[in-house]
């Protein structure tokens, strides 16, 4: 990798320092021939993705995905001197890289973009699946033939203390309410049974029962 | 050299393509329409308590028998609870809340080319999620969530969409 290579991975990486982005502006105002090149192999690329990629596909999680953009926003925005120093170069640093994510999430959807297409039975199906605890596992998430119903298998969970009473409900009809995801639930006719707001990160809380 | 150029362009490439798109949806979605907009299918969601004791309240026999050949390792499958919900809100945020111990969040993403609807699910124990599934439903093909262990079973999260 050249000097100009590594400056543009590292700010890709958003591990410039205050020297290296002195530099890097430098090469991006005193070549703009490479600039134009850099600039125009992104526009193919992106051109070629949306070629293959319909337009309805979605990244598998797109929280997660919009997360890392952020983060990367984040450190973009952060005052030289408090972004962590970028000294030396690891062997595994591109592991840390928000767009090694980015990459991943890129074969993902190429990949469930696919499987769609090849499931499509007369069962219901799973494109894809996802535990943000990295200690729950999707054992199983397929079509089970015998059970003619789509089988989600987690391993990991926490088991519920015994003591601890799970009471269920007769829900009969929800409405959404608030900005955030929550609603109302009502059992029987229009007998009051949940009420569910979110927090601002999305959590739900049910509030009245 | 000049490959590693390139596969850093397609990072690029790849952050700009998706995350406008993802950001102005998200726009889209919390702009709000002065009307709840519905879509005219019914889902039906229930809690199940499997094990091998006895069961007060049963799933019905036809659950009861795709239930126990996904899960063979139980006998008996108990009705702790169930939602039942005729309207499916096409801009919001649906629930199936057959329990407040597990509950599923799901978001229609119009109807699959091969029939059944195209949903994006999220199961829930209190606060936390517990997965997240892109899936295709149809009509009369439930979707079973094998979910935590509890007094010897485990409790199972039952979907279906029903005509």
């Amino acid at each position: 990798m050249n000097r100009k290579e590594e400056l543009i991975t590292r700010w890709i990486d958003g591990e410039l320092n205050a020297e290296t982005r002195a530099e890097f502006d430098e090469l991006m105002k005193g070549d703009p021939d490479f600039c134009a090149r850099v600039r125009q192999e992104a526009e193919g690329i992106g051109n070629a993705m949306r070629a293959e990629i319909p337009a309805d596909v979605e990244p598998p999680y797109p929280d997660f995905f919009n997360s890392q953009i952020q983060k990367r926003i984040r450190q973009d925005n952060q005052p030289a001197a408090a972004r962590p120093s970028a000294g030396g170069f690891s062997v595994l640093w591109w592991l840390r890289s928000p767009l090694t994510w980015g990459v991943a999430a890129l074969f993902m959807i190429l990949l469930f973009s696919r499987s769609g297409e090849r499931v499509g039975g007369a069962g219901s199906y799973v494109v894809s699946t996802y535990a943000p605890d990295p200690k729950v596992k999707v054992e199983r998430a397929e079509y089970d033939d015998d059970a003619e119903a789509t089988v989600i298998m987690l391993t990991g969970l926490e088991p519920i203390p015994d003591d601890v009473e799970v009471k269920g409900r007769d829900i009969t009809a929800y409405e959404p309410s608030g900005s955030r995801g929550g609603g109302i639930f009502y059992a029987g006719q229009a007998q009051l049974a949940y009420v569910m707001e979110r927090d601002i990160w999305g959590v739900p809380e049910i509030l009245v029962r | 050299m000049r490959r590693q150029a390139s596969i850093i362009n397609a990072f690029l490439a790849m952050v700009f393509a998706l995350a406008c798109p993802l950001a102005n949806a998200q726009k889209d979605r919390a702009a709000g329409p002065g009307e709840k907009s519905t879509l005219n299918t019914k889902f039906w969601g229930a809690l199940v308590y499997a094990s091998n004791d006895t069961a007060e309240k049963q799933v019905k026999k036809d659950l009861a028998l795709r239930l126990g050949k996904a899960f063979k390792q139980y006998k008996t499958f108990e009705l702790l609870g169930q939602h039942t919900q005729d309207k499916v809100f096409r801009d919001y945020v649906n629930w199936i809340v057959p329990s407040d111990e597990l509950n599923l969040e799901f978001e229609s993403k119009g109807p699959a080319e091969d029939g059944g609807m195209k949903v994006l699910l999220k199961l829930w124990q209190k606060k936390k999620v517990l997965v997240k599934s892109d899936a295709v439903i149809k009509p009369g093909k439930p979707l079973f969530i094998a979910g935590p262990l509890w007094r010897g079973g485990r409790l199972l999260f039952v979907l279906e969409l029903r005509k």
